[in-house]
C-alpha cells in the first residue's frame, strides 16, 4: 500500500483509539491558554504592516508577567515546531501594552535576506510563510508558547486575500450570549446547548497549494471554565454543542464559555467571555 | 465362541427338560385312558450371531512402545438387542495401554445383534478379538525430485533404468527413466538414498537431504563402466541462499499463535521483526518495510495484508510452501533492498473431488477442487471475513468513530493446470483481494481536519499465467506472464484523498543450461511495466515523526504515468569439488522512474566441510527505486538514485542429532543513497523535497534451532540479535523505527494422540524504539497544539513478550476429517505497549496497549 495512505489512515485509526482516553479535553480551561492570536490582515502584501493580538485565558488567582514575541521570516514548519528556518533572522518584537504588536515583516525580511531597494532577487519565492511566535507566562510560573503563520507576499499583493470568519452570534441555551450578561443556568447533571453561528458569507473558496479549489471548513472551538463540552469542536456555519453539567470545582459558581471560529487558514474570530451560572 | 444368552437359554434348556417329562408323565396315564400328547414346539435358537457394523479402531497415545506391530487384545464384550455394546471386558489382554485403548473402542461398536430363530434380536455375549496395529503416522509433505540420468561426457540421456528411493534398506519409491532419461518421485522429507544401477555404467548410490515439500531437479552424470572413475557422481544440490528456511502448509496452519495465515508463520523465523499491532508491515533483517517483497510463485503480491494487518491476502488452501530469504537472495530475484519471502502454491488435485471449509472468528472460506481429465485439474477458493459483525461489539459506546460498513475482507484464488506429460506443465492463476470500510466521524477528531466520512477501498486482482518446459536433459525453462489491477480509494474528511488505479504487466521468464556436472548456466529476464493513474491530496510529513494534519502543508496531484523496470540475470553454478559450490551472479536492472541503471553483482558459496556441516557465505548489491511517491515529479524528486544495500552474510549449518539441526548466520547490511526528505522544502519552494543522501548500517546474528522428535513433536528456536541504524544528514546516527535488538521466538507443537495436538508460541522482543515529546507548541490558525520532538528514536518502549497456545482435535471419518481448532493469542492478556497516547497539549501521556487475549475457535471440514 503506498506510504502516505498508510501513514494517514494508520494517524487516523491512532487517534481514534485515543478518542476514549480519560484525559481532560482541550475545551476544558484548567490553567493558562492562549485562546487565538488574531492578525490584522491575514495576508501580507509587500511593505504592509501586520498587527497580532493575543487572547489568553489567564485562570482566576493569576497574572500574567510576562508576554514575548519573536517574528521569523521563514518557518520550518510543523516538523520543526514551527522553528525558525534561518535563526540568524529571529527577531525580538516589542508588545504593547496590550500585549499586542504591529510590525512590518518586508522590512524585516528584507534585513534578514539583504535585499534594499525593492530588487528582490529571483531566488526569493513570490511567498514566503512568516512565523510570528508568542509566549506568555504568569506569575503562577505557567507558560504557553502559540505560533501564528502568516504569508507575506514579496512582489505582489495577494490575488485574492484570506479574511477571517465573521461570528453572527452564539446562543446558550436558545438565547443569545452578550458578555457581562448572564446566561440561563446550568444545572448539574444538566445540559446547555451552545450554538455558534458564522456568516456563511464570509466562507471563501480558494486554490490551495495543489491547485485544487477548496471552500474554508468554518470551525468552532470552544472552551469553559466550568462543565464540559460534549464536543469542544463543531465543524460547519451553524453548529451546535451540548454544555454539560459535570466537573463543577467546589464553590465554584459560575463559568465563562469563548468560543473561537477559525477558517483553518489563520482567519480567527473569537467571543467571549460568556458568564453561565452554575446550579447546585 | 458365541454363547446364546444365558437367561434365555436356561428357560430354554429348563423348558426343553419339562416339557418331555411332562409329557413323559402324561404320556404314561395317557396311554390307558388316551392318546399321546403332541410333541412339543421346539425352543428358538440362536439364528445368528451379533455382527460388527464398523470397527471402531483403538486409540493409543503417541510415541506408545509396541511389542510387535500388532497388539491383539481378545474381549468379552456383552451385545445388547440393540446392537450396542452395553458391557466390555478383557479376556486376555495385552497390557497397557492397548488393553484401555481396546476396551474404549468397543464400547463404541455397533453390532447387528444377534437374532433368534424366530428372528427376533437378543443379546448376546461374544468374544471378540480386536487387533491393534501400530499407527503409522502421516508422512510429511514429500520431496518432488526430478532427475535426469545422463552419460558422462557425451550427456547421453539413459533410458529405461529403475530408480529407487531408499530409507535404509527398505525402497520407499521407484521410477524408470524415460526417453529423455528423466524420471519423478516423491521422496521422504530429510535424508535419504537414490539408487540406480544402469547396465554398463557407474551405479548411482547417492545421499540427498532435502527439505520437506522442496521441489528439485538434478542431473545425475555416469560413466561408462571401464572408465578411470568408479566413484558415483551427482549433481550438487542446488540452494542459492546462506539463509533459507522453507514451511510446508501443514506447519503454516499449526503454527500456534498464526492463526494459520500464510505470513504470520513465516514471521517466527529468524530475520523477522515484530511488526506493532495493526500494521500488517514485512521487516526483514532492519529494513524497511517497503524494502521487502513477498511473491507468489516468483511474481511480487501488490498487497500483503487485509486491514489491521491480521489477515494476509493470500489464503492458505492451496499453499505448498512458503520459502523465507531475509536477505542475500538470488539475483533472480530484484527491485528490493531486505529480503523476500515466495509463496509456492501446489496444482489442484486430481484424484477425485475434494474440498474444505473453514470457519473461524476472522473468516469463513471454502476450497474445492478435482480432476478434469487430460491432464487437467481445476480448483478455486475464496474468503469472507467476518470481524465486520462483531467489531461494532468492541468499539467503545462513547468512541467518536461509528462504521456505516465495519472493515470487511474478501479473498479469492482460481488454479486451472494443465499437464500433457510429463516434460510441461502450464498453470493459471487468478488470485484478488478486496477490503472496504465506510465510517462517520460524529464530531470532529482532535484535529479539525479529520471529521466527516470515513472511506476506504483497496483491492487488487492478478491474472498469472505460468508455463514450464523442460526441453532436454540439459535445457529447461520457467516463463510466467502476470496482468494486474489494484486499485486503492480512500477519502478521509472532506480533504483527504488518495486515489490509485494502477495497471501492471509483468514477464519472467529463467533458463536453465547444464553445461557438465561442474557448471550450469541460469539466466532470464524480470521485466514489469505498468500504468498508474493518481489524483491525491494529502497531508505532506516529511519528517520520521506523526503530527496532526491540520499542521502539515497539503500536497497534491493528479497524474498519470507510466513505468518500466526491465531486468536481465545471469548466474554461474561452479561445482570444483563435489561439496563445493560457487555461484556468481549479476543482475541489471533500470528503474524508468528515475531514469537509472542499477547493476547487482552477488556471489555464493557454499561448501559441505563434513557431512552434517556446511558453511555458506555470500556479498552482493541489493538496489531499488524510491518509492514512487518520492519520485514522482509532482510529489518527489525524479532525479534520485537507486537505494542501496551491501549485504554480506555468513552461515553455519549444523546436524546436532537425528532430528536436531542448528543454522547461525551472521550478516552485515550497509546502506546507501537512500531517499530521505529535505526539511528545506518546507520552506524553499525550490528544494527538492527528497534527496539521495541517507546512509544506514544493519548487522546482526541469527540462530535457528529446529527440534523434531519422532512424529510427537517438532518445534524451533528462533533468535535474532539485530542492530539497525540510520543517518539522515544532518542528523546525527540514530537507531530505525524497527530496530529491535533481541527478538526470541519459541514454539512447538505436540501430538497428543487421538487426534489431539497442542501447541505453544512464547516471544520476548526488544521494544521498538521511541521518540519522546519535549513540549509542544499551539498552533492559532488551526487551533492544535503541535508536539515538539526530541532526538529521533532516542527512548525506547517497553518489551514485548506473549504466549500464545494452540488445541487441536481431528475427527477422522470415512472420506472426510473434521478439525476444531483453538487459537488463543496473547493467553496472559499482556498488556504490550505499542506507542504513546498524549493529551491534547502534549503534556499527559499513557500507555496505548496492542491486542489482549483474544481467542481464534475455527472449524475446519476436509473431504
Amino acid at each position: 500500500m503506498n506510504r502516505p495512505l498508510a501513514v494517514s489512515l494508520a494517524t487516523v485509526l491512532l487517534i481514534s483509539a485515543g478518542c476514549t482516553d480519560d484525559f481532560s479535553p482541550q475545551s476544558d480551561l484548567l490553567g493558562l491558554r492562549v485562546l487565538a492570536l488574531v492578525a490584522d490582515p491575514l495576508e501580507l502584501a509587500p511593505g504592509a504592516s501586520v498587527t497580532v493580538r493575543p487572547h489568553d485565558h489567564v485562570p482566576a488567582g493569576s497574572a500574567v508577567v510576562s508576554q514575548r514575541w519573536t517574528f521569523c521570516p521563514v518557518s520550518a514548519g510543523s516538523v520543526a515546531a514551527y522553528a525558525c528556518a534561518v535563526p540568524q533572522c529571529e527577531v525580538e518584537l516589542a508588545p504593547a501594552a496590550d500585549g499586542s504588536i504591529t510590525a512590518n515583516p518586508t522590512e524585516l525580511v528584507a534585513a534578514c535576506l539583504g535585499f534594499t531597494g525593492g530588487s528582490i532577487p529571483p531566488s526569493v519565492p513570490d511567498q514566503l510563510l512568516t512565523v510570528f511566535r508568542y509566549r506568555v507566562a504568569t506569575d503562577q510560573a505557567e507558560t504557553r508558547d502559540a505560533v501564528l503563520q502568516i504569508p507575506q507576499w514579496t512582489r505582489q499583493p495577494p490575488p485574492d486575500p484570506n479574511l477571517p470568519p465573521v461570528i453572527l452570534g452564539v446562543e446558550i441555551g436558545g438565547i443569545p450570549a452578550q458578555v457581562g450578561v448572564p446566561t440561563p443556568p446550568l444545572a448539574v447533571d444538566g445540559i446547555l446547548p451552545v450554538r455558534l453561528l458564522i456568516d456563511p458569507a464570509s466562507v471563501q473558496t480558494y486554490v490551495d497549494a495543489a491547485g485544487v479549489s477548496q471552500t474554508e471548513t468554518m470551525t468552532g472551538y470552544f472552551y469553559t471554565t466550568g462543565g464540559t463540552f460534549s464536543a469542544g469542536i463543531t465543524s460547519g456555519v451553524d453548529t451546535t454543542t451540548d454544555l454539560e453539567g459535570t466537573g463543577f470545582l467546589p464553590g465554584q459558581a459560575t463559568a465563562e464559555v469563548w468560543v473561537v471560529a477559525l477558517d483553518l487558514r489563520g482567519g480567527q474570530a473569537l467571543v467571549g467571555p460568556f458568564t453561565v451560572p452554575l446550579g447546585q | 465362541m458365541h454363547r446364546p444368552g444365558r437367561t434365555l437359554a436356561l428357560l430354554s434348556f429348563l423348558g426343553l427338560l419339562a416339557g418331555p417329562a411332562t409329557a413323559v408323565a402324561q404320556g404314561t396315564q395317557a396311554t390307558q385312558a388316551i392318546e399321546a400328547p403332541p410333541p412339543p414346539t421346539p425352543e428358538p435358537t440362536l439364528a445368528t450371531s451379533p455382527r460388527l457394523k464398523e470397527l471402531v479402531p483403538a486409540d493409543v497415545p503417541p510415541g506408545t512402545k509396541f511389542p510387535a506391530p500388532e497388539v491383539v487384545v481378545v474381549l468379552s464384550l456383552d451385545v445388547s438387542a440393540e446392537g450396542k455394546v452395553e458391557k466390555a471386558s478383557v479376556e486376555s489382554g495385552a497390557g497397557e495401554p492397548f488393553d484401555a485403548a481396546a476396551l474404549s473402542a468397543a464400547r463404541r461398536f455397533e453390532f447387528e445383534p444377534g437374532r433368534l430363530t424366530t428372528g427376533e434380536a437378543v443379546p448376546v455375549t461374544v468374544t471378540f478379538r480386536l487387533r491393534i496395529q501400530e499407527p503409522v503416522a502421516p508422512p510429511p509433505a514429500p520431496v518432488k525430485l526430478t532427475g535426469y540420468l545422463l552419460e558422462r561426457g557425451s550427456r547421453l540421456p539413459i533410458p529405461g533404468v529403475p530408480v529407487s528411493v531408499r530409507v535404509g534398506d527398505e525402497v520407499v519409491a521407484r521410477a524408470t527413466t524415460d526417453g529423455s532419461g528423466r524420471f519423478q518421485v516423491e521422496a521422504p522429507a530429510g535424508e535419504f538414498r537414490l539408487v540406480a544401477s544402469p547396465p554398463d555404467r557407474q551405479k548411482l548410490d547417492l545421499l540427498v537431504k532435502a527439505q520437506a515439500g522442496e521441489v528439485r531437479e538434478e542431473n545425475y552424470l555416469l560413466e561408462s563402466l571401464g572408465g578411470p572413475n568408479e566413484t558415483v557422481v551427482s549433481a550438487s544440490a542446488i540452494q542459492r541462499e546462506v539463509m533459507k528456511d522453507v514451511l510446508t502448509a501443514e506447519q503454516v496452519f499449526t503454527v500456534p499463535g498464526s492463526a494459520g495465515d500464510t505470513l504470520k508463520a513465516v514471521l517466527n523465523l529468524p530475520g523477522a521483526a515484530r511488526a506493532p499491532f495493526g500494521a500488517g508491515l514485512l521487516v526483514l533483517r532492519g529494513s524497511a518495510p517497503g524494502d521487502s517483497k513477498v511473491f507468489l510463485e516468483s511474481q511480487q503480491i501488490p498487497q500483503l495484508y487485509h486491514f489491521g494487518g491480521i489477515r494476509s491476502t493470500y489464503a492458505p488452501a492451496f499453499l505448498q510452501s512458503v520459502e523465507f530469504v531475509p536477505g542475500n537472495f538470488s539475483v533472480d530475484y530484484g527491485r528490493a533492498q531486505g529480503g523476500i519471502i515466495d509463496v509456492r502454491i501446489r496444482d489442484p488435485r486430481q484424484d477425485g473431488f475434494h474440498g474444505q471449509a473453514d470457519v473461524n472468528f476472522y473468516d469463513v472460506g471454502v476450497e474445492m477442487e478435482g480432476g478434469l481429465g487430460n491432464g487437467w485439474s481445476l480448483g478455486g477458493a475464496a474468503r469472507r471475513s467476518w470481524i465486520d459483525t462483531v467489531l461494532p461489539l468492541f468499539i467503545p459506546k462513547d468512541a467518536n468513530l461509528s462504521f456505516s460498513t465495519a472493515p470487511r475482507f474478501y479473498d479469492f484464488q482460481f488454479i486451472a493446470t494443465w499437464s500433457p506429460d510429463a516434460s510441461q506443465k502450464l498453470r493459471i492463476i487468478f488470485y484478488g483481494s478486496m477490503d472496504r470500510l465506510v465510517g462517520l466521524f460524529d464530531k470532529p477528531m482532535r484535529d479539525p481536519t479529520i471529521t466527516g466520512q470515513l472511506d476506504a477501498r483497496v483491492s487488487f486482482y492478478n491474472l498469472q499465467g505460468q508455463y514450464t518446459r523442460t526441453f532436454s536433459p540439459s535445457l529447461r525453462q520457467d516463463t510466467s506472464v502476470v496482468i494486474g489491477l489494484q486499485e486503492i480509494s480512500t477519502q478521509i474528511g472532506p480533504q483527504y484523498f488518495f486515489d490509485l488505479n494502477l495497471r501492471r504487466l509483468s514477464l519472467r521468464s529463467t533458463w536453465v543450461y547444464d553445461f557438465s556436472s561442474q557448471w550450469e548456466l541460469r539466466g532470464g529476464i524480470d521485466a514489469e511495466m505498468g500504468r498508474a493513474s493518481i489524483s491525491v491530496n494529502l497531508p505532506n510529513s516529511t519528517g520520521p515523526n506523526p503530527l496532526p494534519p491540520s499542521s502539515l502543508p497539503q500536497i497534491g496531484a493528479n497524474i498519470t504515468t507510466m513505468y518500466y523496470s526491465p531486468a536481465l540475470f545471469a548466474e554461474l553454478r561452479w561445482a570444483p569439488l563435489p561439496n563445493l559450490s560457487i555461484l556468481p551472479g549479476l543482475r541489471a536492472n533500470w528503474f524508468s522512474d528515475i531514469s537509472q541503471w542499477a547493476v547487482d553483482p552477488r556471489l555464493l558459496a557454499r561448501w559441505e566441510v563434513v557431512p552434517g556441516t556446511e558453511l555458506r557465505g555470500a556479498v552482493g548489491m541489493y538496489q531499488q527505486a524510491p518509492a514512487p511517491q518520492k519520485t514522482n515529479v509532482a510529489t518527489g524528486n525524479p532525479f534520485l538514485l537507486p537505494e542501496r544495500s551491501l549485504q554480506t552474510s555468513i552461515g553455519l549449518g549444523q546436524k546436532i542429532v537425528d532430528g536436531v539441526s542448528l543454522d547461525l548466520t551472521g550478516f552485515y547490511k550497509a546502506l546507501t543513497q537512500q531517499a530521505i526528505a529535505n526539511s528545506a522544502s518546507n520552506y524553499d519552494p525550490n528544494a527538492p523535497r527528497y534527496t539521495s543522501t541517507g546512509t544506514g548500517t544493519i548487522y546482526g546474528l541469527e540462530a535457528l534451532l529446529k527440534v523434531a522428535i519422532g512424529d510427537s513433536f517438532a518445534g524451533w528456536l528462533a533468535y535474532s540479535f539485530q542492530r539497525s541504524l540510520r543517518t539522515d544528514p544532518p542528523d546525527v546516527q540514530r537507531p530505525y523505527d524497527f530496530d529491535q535488538p533481541n527478538n526470541l521466538t519459541v514454539l512447538g507443537t505436540y501430538q497428543l494422540g487421538r487426534g489431539w495436538s497442542a501447541g505453544a508460541r512464547f516471544r520476548l522482543v526488544s521494544g521498538n524504539p521511541s521518540t519522546p515529546v519535549i513540549g509542544s507548541v499551539f498552533d492559532s490558525a488551526t487551533g492544535v497544539f503541535v508536539p515538539e520532538y526530541g532526538e529521533t528514536n532516542s527512548d525506547r518502549l517497553a518489551t514485548f513478550w506473549a504466549i500464545d497456545l494452540r488445541i487441536d482435535k481431528v475427527w477422522t471419518f470415512k472420506d472426510w476429517t473434521l478439525t476444531l481448532y483453538l487459537d488463543t493469542q496473547n493467553v496472559t492478556n499482556q498488556k504490550n505497549q505499542e506507542g504513546w497516547t498524549y493529551n491534547y497539549d502534549y503534556t499527559e501521556r499513557t500507555a496505548t496497549t496492542g491486542l489482549p487475549i483474544l481467542p481464534i475457535l475455527g472449524l475446519k471440514g476436509e473431504w
